[in-house]
């Protein structure tokens, strides 16, 4: 893309489709256009056409990758008793923890003691790839072929909502927009009738920053994130009116939206040459659309059985997450761009921030979350939908190799585990490795910027070239860093 | 030496019990600023013996001795010296003894961190993997250098021949001179502008060499000569820029020379480098200066042909840039558009339907002039563009961040500039007393209420205040706390982004590093914290003097006391003695570990008046149970530690649950106690066995009135190390029981109100843990009330022993220290404001300054963790004529920084904040700036349409006094304001973006407009102007220790709270409505200069089915019912209250018919959708 071009359609100014076609001037084919277009939902026309028909859909290069489904472990997953075999944390148990000569060992929250501290979970190694994997993940456990690893995450900061920020929008601080809002931005929507950024919380509340988390940040508002609650009564708000408002039926409706469209035509008739005036009339027809398609996401009642036991509906522990996990893949097949889910809240409790009792409350909530990974993992596998979707499973920092309490762990940004899936990731391999203590990463160590880059690649985006302009920088999800990790990939 | 670090090595690694030690140091990453190192990169050390003169001295003399000697130490590191070597330079030690894996000189010399290796490209070839292995070695045994031994730099004679042998090898590949005479300016000096001088030019001067300065270009950089006139071939530049050295081709980043300007510079030098003298930039600043930073031009105002258009000077310029492209300007609006432009214009909402009556019936010429004047007056107006205000400096009502807790006290801020701007306050005032307003105007209170404007920002409460103090976290957390303020600061009043020099000089404008820390220091002793003022100025002035008095006593008190203090009469001997016993002992007692909130607090009573005498709380083992000891842990809520902790308390244990009879353990009844704060209370070496403990409470006797209450966290019985309340049943005389946080049950659930304390019981060691946790705490506690107690018993005896006048003063102060006291307490209360303050109290680890500025660092790539130099506050130096040096008197007061800062912005000197303001005004009135990037002029930033204009009317707004009002009536009352918005296809093909304005361009109403209008309309807006936020969400946790629950789909559309104006919403930055939001209502986390005017399904879902829309719907319905009971005549009121016009007759068929089918609450329902109501023409 030249650089004329990517500065005219970064400038957040030009919303009206004339002034836009305008400002490209020539030179620039339909196909373009029309993509470039799709961006901004509503002056699309049409949603089946790709930038490139030899980019499938990528924006700078060839995408491996159509959408993408993230699950955010929130709290703080303890790399120590899930993924990351320390043999040396058995050996040292108990004793003082003491990484060597000269090593500041901080602890945020204040750890008396700073004992080491083994996992109390029993560990196996698993697949053809011999994947280590503790016991919390029975059914993660024999997906491991599948899998690649990132051993060796790291965080720039031990402070959970700075951390959460990072792994969304790639700084610590808020107001930066997440990496679905830049998907939605960057790619627009594969299927004009469902929003492109789904975002599915815990059904017990929201995350570390609440909606901030998902937010356009200073793109667009079209891009953030749409709120899904998968077990309430209304899942999305303001799809259909309240439902005591008794005044409005069903015909008051239909009327009402074709004699708004007759008076906004009337009105675009006398006021030429805007096409917000045109885009705002499409909006509404948009919307009614969405009301036909959406509801139908929700309504797993002909699911099989099978499917229902496969994401763990059958469990009252696991029935939670596992309905969020399928949803998401009902939304994945809809046609959103980008589903996350979530595990965990807010607060002290109720999430993976296990700074007291790492055997009870680890070992719960991996019991709530694994069926449903696992299931969604196999079931988009067995549906073919791998083919093209990204499955990550990731979490804001790791937890310390000593102890908290007597068996909680502390935060720990030195080093941690996220996992990816599916199109174009390289099953069966892990990168990057933490030290003896799985205290800091030492050998190819990955960051935030490092894993978005990773994703936009496999989407078709070079993450140097996805920018917008904001306060006088040219801002991207990746900052000025990341690396593709090209070792993961097929 | 050597032997000493190699012990201390084996020490560590027997303790540990590890073998091959070495191995595990090595494998260590390290974080250097925010790249990781990856160490096992490195090759391993020699394992032979090293000795540094045969084998180290070599090294360092040949590649590292050139740059860091005694007259040039790049980066403040020597290396010539055994003492320089090991103190290390300006990044900190860079030669660990015995660690070479944690030495930098190895991260550097090994080339594991980009941009940071050594020596640097071009100055010298990298070391060998031996050359590292024999350096880690001589690092890993001590770092041995005999005394008395110093280096010297030593050409590297191998390199100078292998560059000779290269010489001639690749003098072939070389282009050749081109054949012709060539001139420094017509032929070299655009290859040096295009291709060199962003890197050796005016604003960086990479290796020490600038391309643009004959003198420093013959004298060449670090590397030495860049060119030998008459030798090409030989000339580093041109080896350079033919890629004869691999690893160092020029340019470094962007495109290369072609052969064609290589062989024009080997002609330039080989002709002899003629290069004319007077080509210099003149003083430092080459470039010609960025538009933005001149002064002020104030230029005439043109005079144009068929200028009778133009009502006022603003026109003439307009005229003049729409003639220059061929333009013309389109007809005026008409009335009804008029009016409806110009009323959200001013007030943010549309204009009623007297309004509108008044307004076309007027036809005096002045009609619209007074309809100006009528807008400027109302209150409306101040309320609407504060709104404006307020999202510049991304004001919120909440500090955002995880912990989003509620920001109370945020909105006096708010009123005081709603108010500024009805009051027209002049903006210099207005920019002072926002920066500095407590300094400057010490007796007006609403000084301190402006600088609500420096603690406007989001406020990361975890990392500020909840985790662990002197922590990389917390200096990271301090620092961007900073650069919010210093941002929105430069953003808001200079329209400059100097945050983008945090971490290196800005790359596009002249704002250095340093300059920006600078800024850093101007708020170096301020933080984000409520501060009390009041609201009336009389008290204002009362209590500051009382203050003062008090402040005045107080000091002579203290130094009457000192001097008891340092009497050293026998008669204090032994007392003294135990003081510092006691001391010694505090000191060596253990500190308590600092933990984040928990959500269960503890138990807490009912409040009760004090005519009741006690509360209880009891806990009953199950069975009788010896009792060793028992623990009372108080609450520590958000703000407070000891919240609830009764002064006066008994606890007894009873093997009768009714405590017919009992055994006290502690009696605090008669002697009230102080509160504990978070401390533990303890009662120890019990040894009496009983089933039911009970906690008895009594009411304050000091207090003679109020309610009372109390509370506590958890309470704690061990029996042996077994604590045997866990899971125990609980009974209280009265409970809250406000779930999750307050319970009876969770007094023994486990969780203080600060964390958990232990696992399940049962659990081998956890007890154990707790208890020596809480013995140490409670231990701790008895130490420092004792010692509290005994110095005050030291205090009266010393005093006792002084001059008897001395003794009649003292008990004079006390006297009237104690009636100032009780006439402060006589005053109404103070109210709190967010806002800028360098006095608070202390909560966590966050503390207040007392005004004086923290040392400020200037932090290499913006990382806390490399400090670099001290730097002073200053302001930017990019304006000539405009010092950036503060000549503050007294630079240790904090406060002074802060208004030397405010005094820099408002200099009729600075162009930049005139102009910024200005282009401000102009945006919200147009839709879009002159300058259409608002907080950035600087090089990527907009340029101005109308520069001419920009300037005119910045000066037009300095001489008016900074007036507000008159610049709003001289833009509104413009031609240029009063053209109609249609649409021209012709035009359009010229100026799309119609920044010329041949038309005026349609706005979309944003979120609030909608919000306000929608009520306005329905008859439901509340006028009541100011104070506290109203929710308009239903709030369900309102005692919360982190983000509270709130739901925007619960909240009552009907309540009174919905139908104030949007400006007096309490606006949470986290969790933000999403009906504001679909409007694109900005996120207040970041600086909105501008708002996105978005239009999507969502929004249309929203605006149709949200439940505000559809219940004002049915009262919009409603009020057009009570003017006439005709249909026809309810929906022409209906459009006119919408539209600001009536319906037309095709538009009142069909709206008739669909009201006469489905009622006219469904009708207002699609005017309310409708692109005639969305936009204003």
């Amino acid at each position: 893309m030249s650089q004329e071009l990517k500065r005219t359609w970064m400038n957040p100014k030009l919303s009206s489709r004339r002034e836009f076609l305008a400002s490209l001037g020539e030179g620039f084919g339909t196909l373009v256009l029309s993509h470039l277009l799709l961006r901004d939902e509503l002056l699309a026309q049409n949603a089946s056409f790709a930038l490139k028909p030899e980019l499938n859909g990528g924006l700078h290069h060839r995408a491996k990758a159509k959408r993408v489904i993230q699950l955010f472990m929130n709290g703080g997953v303890s790399q120590i008793d899930t993924f990351d075999y320390k043999p040396q944390l058995i050996k040292y148990s108990g004793q003082k923890f003491d990484p060597g000569p000269g090593l500041k060992v901080e602890s945020v929250t204040g750890s008396p003691g700073f004992l080491v501290m083994k996992s109390p979970f029993t560990w196996k190694q698993h697949g053809q790839c011999g994947r280590w994997v503790s016991e919390v993940f029975p059914h993660m456990a024999a997906c491991v072929d599948d899998l690649a690893f990132l051993m060796a995450m790291t965080s720039k900061t031990n402070v959970h909502g700075p951390a959460v920020y990072q792994q969304n929008s790639g700084f610590t601080l808020p107001g930066f927009p997440c990496m679905g809002a830049w998907l939605s931005y960057g790619l627009g929507k594969l299927n004009e009738n469902v929003p492109a950024f789904v975002v599915l919380p815990d059904s017990r509340g929201l995350p570390y920053n609440g909606q901030q988390s998902f937010s356009a940040g200073f793109l667009p508002a079209a891009h953030q994130g749409t709120l899904v609650r998968a077990t309430a009564s209304v899942p999305i708000n303001d799809l259909f009116a309240p439902k005591s408002a008794t005044y409005i039926t069903e015909s008051s409706e239909e009327d009402g939206l074709s004699l708004l469209g007759q008076l906004n035509r009337q009105h675009l008739s006398r006021w030429q040459g805007d096409s917000r005036l045109e885009a705002r009339i499409a909006s509404y027809e948009l919307a009614a659309r969405m009301q036909l398609s959406i509801p139908g996401v929700f309504d797993i009642s002909k699911e099989s059985e099978a499917t229902r036991k496969l994401y763990g509906l059958d469990d009252k522990d696991t029935e939670d997450f596992g309905r969020s996990c399928l949803i998401g893949r009902r939304l994945l097949e809809q046609g959103v761009r980008f589903v996350q889910i979530w595990s965990g809240t807010n607060g002290a409790t109720g999430n993976w921030d296990n700074h007291s009792n790492i055997p009870e409350q680890l070992g719960f909530i991996a019991k709530r979350t694994d069926t449903g990974v696992a299931g969604l993992f196999k079931d988009l596998k067995a549906r073919g939908l791998l083919e093209d979707t990204l499955v990550i499973w990731t979490t804001e920092f790791g937890r310390m190799p000593f102890s908290q309490g007597s068996s909680g762990r502390d935060h720990n940004g030195g080093t941690f585990v996220t996992w990816l899936g599916g199109a174009g990731i390289r099953g069966g391999v892990a990168h990057g490795q933490s030290d003896e203590w799985a205290w800091k990463s030492v050998e190819n160590s990955t960051a935030s910027y490092d894993l978005h880059a990773t994703i936009l690649h496999l989407l078709g985006i070079d993450h140097q070239k996805l920018t917008f302009r904001h306060n006088g920088i040219d801002r991207r999800l990746t900052d000025v860093h990341g690396h593709v990790i090209s070792e993961i990939l097929v | 030496m050597r032997d000493l670090f190699k012990r201390g090595a084996r020490s560590r690694v027997l303790r540990l019990g590890i073998t091959g030690a070495c191995g595990v140091a090595c494998a260590w990453s390290l974080n250097i600023g925010a790249q990781t190192v990856n160490v096992s990169k490195l090759p391993p050390p020699v394992t032979e013996h090293v000795e540094f003169v045969d084998d180290i001295q070599f090294i360092l003399e040949h590649s590292c001795v050139r740059c860091h000697n005694s007259a040039m130490s790049l980066s403040g590191f020597r290396l010539d010296s055994r003492e320089h070597a090991l103190k290390g330079g300006d990044l900190g030690v860079d030669i660990v003894p015995g660690q070479s894996g944690q030495s930098r000189l190895i991260h550097f010399a090994g080339r594991l961190i980009s941009e940071l290796e050594m020596p640097p490209k071009g100055q010298g070839a990298p070391l060998n993997d031996r050359e590292i292995a024999l350096l880690r070695a001589w690092i890993d045994q001590g770092a041995e250098w005999p005394s008395g031994v110093t280096l010297q730099s030593r050409p590297d004679q191998t390199a100078e021949t292998d560059k000779a042998n290269d010489n001639e090898k690749d003098l072939s590949a070389l282009p050749p001179p081109a054949g012709r005479k060539v001139d420094f300016v017509k032929d070299i000096q655009p290859i040096l502008t295009s291709k060199c001088y962003s890197c050796h030019g005016p604003n960086e001067q990479k290796n020490q060499l600038r391309w643009d300065v004959k003198a420093i270009a013959a004298k060449g950089g670090i590397s030495g000569p860049a060119f030998s006139p008459g030798k090409s071939a030989e000339s580093l530049v041109i080896r350079l820029v033919a890629g004869l050295q691999p690893d160092l081709m020029m340019p470094l980043k962007g495109d290369r020379l072609s052969s064609g300007e290589i062989g024009l510079l080997r002609a330039w030098i080989d002709q002899g480098a003629l290069w004319p003298d007077g080509l210099d930039p003149k003083g430092s600043a080459a470039p010609p200066v960025h538009w933005a930073y001149r002064p002020l031009s104030r230029p005439m105002v043109p005079r144009v042909k068929g200028g009778s258009w133009g009502r006022t000077p603003v026109d003439q310029f307009i005229l003049a840039k729409l003639q220059e492209n061929k333009l013309r300007a389109s007809l005026p609006a008409d009335k009804n558009t008029l009016l409806r432009r110009v009323t959200y214009d001013l007030t943010g909402l549309p204009p009623t339907p007297e309004e509108i009556q008044a307004f076309l019936t007027d036809h005096s010429p002045d009609a619209y002039a007074k309809v100006v004047d009528r807008l400027l007056a109302s209150q409306r107006y101040g309320e609407h563009w504060a709104r404006h205000w307020l999202d510049v400096v991304h004001y919120a009502d909440s500090h955002g961040h995880d912990q989003d807790r509620p920001r109370d006290n945020a909105w006096p801020y708010r009123d005081y500039v709603v108010r500024a701007f009805n009051e027209d306050k002049p903006y210099s005032r207005f920019v002072e007393e926002q920066l500095a307003g407590d300094v400057l105007f010490p007796d007006k209170p609403q000084g301190a209420v402006a600088t609500g404007f420096i603690g406007t920002g989001p406020f990361d409460e975890s990392s500020m205040i909840s985790i662990v103090d002197d922590t990389l976290d917390k200096k990271r957390a301090q620092s961007l706390d900073r650069d919010d303020m210093v941002m929105t600061a430069m953003s808001t009043f200079v329209s400059t982004t100097v945050h983008c020099a945090r971490c290196h000089n800005h790359k596009f404008d002249p704002v250095s590093q340093k300059e920006y820390y600078r800024l850093q220091a101007v708020f170096a002793g301020v933080d984000r914290a409520d501060r009390p003022y009041d609201v009336d100025p009389a008290t204002h002035v009362l209590r500051q003097s009382l203050l003062q008095r008090k402040t005045a006593l107080e000091q002579r008190r203290s130094r009457i006391e000192e001097m008891a203090s340092s009497l050293r009469p026998a008669e204090l001997q032994e007392l003294d003695t135990h003081l510092k016993k006691l001391q010694q002992d505090l000191d060596s007692a253990e500190k308590p570990a600092a933990t984040s909130l928990s959500k269960s607090l503890g138990y807490q009573s009912q409040v009760s008046s004090p005519a009741e005498k006690m509360k209880w709380v009891q806990i009953d083992l199950g069975k009788p149970l010896p009792i060793d000891e028992v623990y009372l842990i108080p609450v520590q809520q958000a703000m407070m530690a000891g919240f609830g902790f009764p002064a006066r308390f008994r606890v007894d244990l009873s093997n009768d649950s009714l405590f017919a009879s009992y055994h006290t353990l502690a009696d605090h009844n008669e002697t009230a106690l102080p509160n504990p704060g978070s401390t533990p209370f303890a009662i120890q070496d019990i040894r009496l066995t009983g089933r039911y403990l009970r906690i008895t409470a009594f009411p304050s006797s000091d207090k003679e009135s109020g309610y009372w209450f109390f509370a506590l966290a958890e309470v704690l019985a061990f029996s042996g190390a077994k604590n045997v309340t866990a899971e125990a049943k609980v009974t209280a005389l009265d409970s809250i029981e406000s779930l999750p946080q307050w319970g009876k049950a969770n007094l023994v659930d486990g969780y203080t109100s600060l964390s958990k304390l232990r696992p399940a019981t049962g659990e081998p060691g956890g007890s154990a843990d707790i208890l020596s946790a809480i013995r140490a705490s409670s231990r701790r506690w008895q130490l420092e009330l004792e010692l509290k107690d005994s110095k005050s018993k030291r205090q009266r005896l010393a005093v006792s022993l002084l001059a008897p006048a001395l003794g009649t003063e003292l008990a004079g102060l006390e006297k009237e220290l104690a009636e100032l006291t009780q006439r402060l307490a006589g005053l109404p209360p103070s109210q709190m404001v967010y806002a800028g303050t360098n006095d608070f109290a202390s909560t966590g680890s966050f503390y207040p300054s007392k005004g004086v500025p923290r040392p400020i660092h200037l932090l290499k790539r913006g990382e806390i963790t490399t400090p670099g130099e001290l730097v002073s506050p200053g302001a930017l130096s990019l304006m000539p004529g405009l010092a950036a040096d503060f000549k503050l008197d007294d630079s240790t007061r904090e406060g002074s920084r802060r208004t030397a800062l405010a005094q820099w912005i408002i200099s009729p000197n600075n162009a930049l904040a005139w102009r910024s303001i200005v282009n401000r005004v102009w945006h919200y009135h147009f839709g879009r700036g002159l300058v259409n990037t608002p907080n950035d002029f600087g090089r990527m930033g907009g340029v101005p349409s109308h520069p001419e204009l920009l300037d005119w009317l910045a000066a037009w707004f300095l001489d008016n006094g900074g007036s507000f009002k008159k610049l709003h009536r001289l833009i509104l009352t413009s031609s240029v304001y009063l053209q109609s918005s249609q649409g021209n296809a012709a035009y359009a093909q010229v100026d799309a973006d119609n920044q010329f304005l041949w038309r005026m361009n349609r706005q979309r109403l944003d979120a609030e407009a909608v919000r306000d209008s929608v009520l306005q309309m329905t008859g439901k807006l509340d006028l009541t102007m100011g104070g506290p936020p109203v929710k308009q969400f239903f709030y369900e946790d309102p005692n919360p220790g982190v983000t509270p629950i709130i739901d925007y789909t619960r909240f009552d559309v009907d309540s009174p709270a919905s139908f104030r104006r949007s400006i007096y919403r309490y606006v949470f930055r986290t969790v933000t409505d999403p009906f504001m939001d679909s409007l694109d209502c900005p996120d207040a986390s970041q600086l909105s200069p501008v708002r996105n005017t978005s239009i999507t399904a969502l929004q249309a879902l929203t605006m149709w089915n949200d439940r505000f829309i559809v219940r004002q719907a049915e009262h919009f319905a409603e009020r057009v019912s009570q003017v006439s009971q005709d249909l026809g005549a309810q929906i022409e009121g209906a459009c006119e209250l919408a539209w600001g016009r009536l319906p037309t007759e095709g538009e009142a068929k069909v709206l008739l018919a669909y009201a006469s089918k489905h009622g006219m609450a469904n009708t207002c329902r699609v005017l309310l959708n409708g692109n005639e109501f969305a936009f204003v023409n």
